[in-house]
């Protein structure tokens, strides 16, 4: 019994849906235009969605917002103080390229071995110098911290209770990546005030309401975290994907290895889902150019859609990749592909007398008629799609891989079926369907999909886990472990020590235990020899809670 | 907060082969490569614009036979990993022909170099030859190449001489640890090139203990001048990492901005990892050093934590020594058509023996070899091999611009070898790009405790 909300702020719309959980049926959808302020926006949506359900029976709300992306996008963060601790490898110039950004010293090798110690009086006069400036907001980076943070931690024991936000990279991944841990570490401080305001925002609109559910934000890993953490906002960046691929999950019939496309006006998102696990990115989100560790969904976006730019040079026609405007029959500059399907009668919508006065210079410059070139953009922008699919699906199989058994027999994916969501998804499907050649669905409800997906996505989690039984140290950073290990510390004491603590941090992150399902994604073991002897074993495991759902959307397209 | 660009395109494909080692503790095992990927992945390398990870592809038994001759067959010592290996290493050779990447580096194992034109099994850690098996690859797909191997591994890269040995368009040049202090104990000045390939071996034996100054020294003074007359259109590095100071198998006293500079100053289009192995201390900051200097990138800052300036200083006399050894080697490199006149003369056939030891695998073969002095092409290559206990085998080599005289000989000798006399006859039409076999091997044979 109850519901579920689930609110997806869009570039041009917010939707909002309220998903029942007894019936897995959508009881309410809401659509209202996204204005500047995103809280604004949605407010009105979730407004608009507790008109329909009583706010007594709302079991959890989540929003998937631009915010943090916006904010990315625009410049617009709060400056943080970097401290940095770069070690010998790559020219660390590249990081420390923003005003406020100190390299110190201290460094560690691979295997977390000191092999610079810190200096802190320095560290004391950086945090002085940041205070002085009025710096509020702090993040901090060490190469090999995950390895061994004792670093990172120095600097916390000097800075803490200083700063209103301290950000410590080997908090935020255990993954290896040195400059995206630090690009993360930045981001998370410099979003830190403007992610908190909103929480407060809508935690109080919310409660005004009278709902006294858990709130949510949707992750780029289409995982839910718990609003009152306010933990790395950075990771709410790109959520927008991420719900319309679990969106789509919630709503397949088909199984096995789909491809979801996401038609929208200026782009179409491509990605994939195998067995209902959607494909992660390998290294992490890429947020308006900075690469960052943010588990992410993996997708690719192409400049294509509804109001793509149509035009004919030298005789080639061209579907994309501009947006010039909205579609000609809707009172845009120039043809698109919303014209063509109005021209076809496929969509009945704005002015059809303006669309095919926009198409007479294509149909012309083609020798065809006007529908005859209608339908030839429509095949154009399918087969675009096509090959971008195409694409995609090469790469994810050249993914590189360091076994002998992976690369031989590794599994190479080959899509069956394809989902497509997104306002006016339908209206393409005998396109797309006959470019990519595989049968094509299209939910019903797909117009929200996205809200959908915020509905019903669950908490995910990652820890990373490295035993070193030569130097007698377990870590796990994304929980916090950091103790010494016996030297007969065996990989399965790691593995079950790593899933014992996965499950403590699911249950403080608000995981259920109804459906919990951890999984090793990676795990490797090693004899660590020195000289000609073996002095330990080097263990290490990746695990998660995978992103998934809570609940199928049971009504069928 | 931007990843650097890279100066110069660079195409990397990085296969550790985790789950292959040659036995447990062997210093070529599975966690040779581990900690070079932790550096490697914490710096975010593969972030760096301009840097692209590769997948392997896989060499195939074609690949292989253009190159040797396995025995008893390829199936029995040939792999997976040696096909994946080769295959690194072909793929990151491939980019750069299509020209995607400018310079590519096959960070792969295991390695190549020791690896003869008959393969009977584990030889210096090698089965077949990676730079070898990838460069006749190009050859085939690409036509025609004129290549120049730099062979910087510490140990003398004899497979690799062996097999080019008589090749004018592959010059090979190794730089290494004296041959009379360390495996596989060959290597030296007299060591010049068969008859069709005369002048483009060059070898130079480096004392125990040469430093980042001698081995830059040797890079200006020797290899840099003759790579400027040889012309070629492609230079590959096989960038052994086994000079480092802390080597645990060598005495050599190269620091990691030594091995990055002497990668600037080469500017290989290809490297190929071979030896190395102070796993912890050397490779992860090594591999680093190599790679940024070949994507062009700033390597002040790759200073592995063991460094101290007093680490790479070599003696007066080993300055003197390689300062004599480059004139002279440059001597016999300008002065080689008459030295071949002084060697060859008007010889119709140059004939040889040598015995060959595959270590690990613990077989002994000898070998005796007929080259045809051709005039008119590298000339045909009729060798025989004996390993007791195990097959006595033949292989014809008919070079990719064999003269119809050459050819004529090859076929005959491969028509007129009996099996009989031999257990496997192979013969390499590399003009046509296809080899024959008649005979095979004999079931009971033994083999190593290796394969």
């Amino acid at each position: 019994m109850g519901y579920y909300i689930g609110i997806d702020v869009g570039g041009t719309h917010t939707d909002g849906v309220a998903v029942d959980v007894s019936t897995g049926s959508v009881a309410a959808k809401v659509k209202v235009e996204t204005s500047l302020d995103l809280y604004a926006c949605s407010m009105e949506a979730l407004e608009g969605i507790l008109e329909k359900v009583p706010t007594k029976e709302v079991k959890r709300v989540l929003f998937s917002t631009t915010l943090v992306t916006n904010a990315v996008a625009t410049g617009t963060l709060e400056p943080p103080g970097l401290i940095l601790m770069a070690g010998p490898g790559m020219n660390p110039s590249f990081l420390t390229d923003t005003p406020d950004c100190h390299l110190i010293s201290g460094a560690m090798d691979h295997r977390g071995r000191e092999i610079v110690p810190v200096d802190k009086s320095e560290i004391a006069r950086v945090v002085d110098n940041f205070l002085l400036k009025g710096i509020a907001v702090v993040a901090v980076a060490g190469k090999f911290s995950g390895r061994n943070p004792s670093h990172e931690l120095a600097v916390k024991e000097i800075a803490a209770d200083r700063f209103d936000y301290l950000s410590l990279s080997h908090n935020l991944s255990g993954a290896l990546n040195f400059p995206r841990r630090a690009i993360t570490a930045y981001l998370s401080a410099a979003l830190w005030r403007r992610h908190s305001n909103f929480i407060s925002a809508i935690t109080r609109a919310v409660r005004g309401h009278g709902v006294e559910a858990p709130l949510y934000l949707l992750q780029a890993d289409g995982g839910a975290a718990l609003a009152e953490s306010r933990e790395n906002g950075a990771e709410t960046a790109l959520s927008g994907p991420a719900a319309s691929i679990m969106g789509a999950d919630a709503m397949r019939s088909f199984e096995g290895e789909l491809l979801t496309l996401d038609i929208g006006g200026t782009t179409t998102d491509i990605a994939m889902l195998i067995d209902g696990v959607p494909l992660l990115e390998q290294h992490g989100a890429t947020i308006s150019g900075y690469k960052t560790q943010i588990r992410s969904l993996y997708n690719r976006s192409i400049p294509v859609g509804g109001d793509s730019e149509v035009k004919v040079d030298d005789g080639v026609l061209t579907v994309g990749p501009k947006r010039r405007g909205k579609a000609a029959a809707l009172g845009g500059p120039l043809p698109t592909p919303t014209d063509a399907l109005i021209i076809l009668g496929r969509y009945a919508k704005g002015d059809a007398d303006r669309a095919r006065k926009a198409f007479e210079p294509i149909a012309k410059e083609l020798s065809l008629t006007i529908e005859e070139a209608s339908e030839r953009v429509l095949s154009k922008l399918a087969e675009t799609i096509a090959r971008e699919t195409e694409n995609f699906v090469n790469e994810v199989n050249s993914r590189p891989v360091y076994t002998i058994r992976e690369l031989l027999h590794g599994h190479k994916v080959a899509p069956t079926h394809a989902l497509l969501v997104g306002g006016p998804a339908r209206l393409f499907v005998p396109y797309v369907e006959e470019a990519l050649g595989i049968p094509v669905e299209v939910p019903r409800h797909s117009d929200v999909a996205n809200a959908i997906g915020a509905a019903v996505s669950r908490v995910s989690l990652e820890v990373n886990a490295t035993a070193d039984t030569s130097k007698g140290d377990l870590s796990i950073p994304e929980a916090g472990v950091y103790r010494k290990v016996k030297s007969n510390y065996s990989m399965g004491n790691l593995e079950k020590e790593t899933l014992k603590e996965l499950e403590t941090l699911a249950r403080s992150h608000g995981v259920t235990m109804r459906g919990y399902q951890p999984e090793v994604l990676e795990s490797e073991s090693f004899n660590i020899i020195e000289g000609y002897a073996r002095t330990g074993s080097f263990h290490r495991i990746r695990a998660q809670v995978r992103p998934s759902i809570l609940c199928k959307i049971k009504e069928s397209g | 907060m931007k990843f650097p660009k890279a100066g110069v395109k660079t195409g990397v494909v990085f296969f550790p082969a985790f789950d292959w080692a040659i036995s447990a503790n062997h210093p070529e095992r599975e966690e040779r490569l581990l900690y070079t990927r932790d550096q490697i992945f914490e710096e975010g390398l593969f972030d760096v614009e301009g840097i692209t990870e590769y997948p392997p592809s896989l060499a195939t038994v074609e690949d292989v036979e253009r190159v040797h001759l396995c025995l008893p067959s390829p199936e029995k010592v040939v792999t997976s990993s040696h096909y994946i290996s080769a295959g690194g290493a072909i793929a990151v050779g491939e980019a750069v022909m299509k020209g995607e990447v400018e310079r590519g580096f096959a960070l792969v194992r295991p390695p190549g170099h020791h690896a003869t034109r008959v393969v009977r099994g584990l030889r210096g850690f090698c089965v077949i030859n990676i730079e070898a098996v990838m460069l006749e690859y190009l050859r085939k797909q690409y036509g025609p190449l004129r290549v120049a191997i730099i062979d910087t591994d510490c140990h003398h890269g004899d497979g690799t001489q062996e097999v080019y040995w008589n090749d004018p368009d592959t010059l090979f040049i190794s730089l290494h640890q004296d041959g009379r202090t360390l495996y596989p104990g060959t290597g030296f000045p007299s060591e010049f090139g068969g008859p069709g390939g005369y002048g483009a071996t060059l070898n130079i034996p480096m004392p125990p203990g040469t430093g980042d100054k001698g081995y830059l020294y040797v890079i200006d003074n020797f290899v840099l001048p003759v790579l400027e007359d040889f012309k070629p259109d492609l230079v590959i590095n096989s960038a052994g990492q086994d000079n480092h100071f802390s080597d645990p198998l060598t005495n050599m006293s190269l620091t990691a901005k030594g091995y990055a500079e002497l990668t600037r100053r080469l500017s290989p289009h290809l490297a190929v990892l071979e030896g190395g192995y102070s796993v912890q201390s050397a490779l992860p900051y090594v591999n680093t050093g190599i790679l940024l200097a070949l994507a062009g990138l700033d390597t002040s800052n790759v200073i592995e934590p063991l460094y101290s300036p007093e680490v790479s200083v070599q003696s007066k006399k080993t300055d003197e020594f390689l300062k004599e050894l480059c004139e002279m080697m440059l001597y016999r490199y300008e002065n080689r058509e008459n030295l071949f006149e002084e060697s060859f003369g008007d010889k119709e056939y140059h004939e040889t023996t040598k015995n060959l030891f595959h270590d690990e695998a613990g077989i002994s073969e000898h070998q005796r070899e007929k080259t045809r002095i051709c005039r008119d092409c590298p000339g045909v290559t009729l060798l025989a091999t004996s390993a007791p206990g195990y097959s006595e085998d033949y292989l014809i080599t008919l070079p990719l611009r064999g003269c119809p005289r050459c050819r004529r000989e090859a076929e005959e000798a491969f028509a007129n070898a009996s099996t009989e006399e031999f257990d496997t006859i192979l013969f390499q039409d590399r003009p046509n790009d296809v080899t024959y076999k008649k005979g095979g091997p004999k079931p009971t044979h033994t083999r190593s405790r290796w394969l």
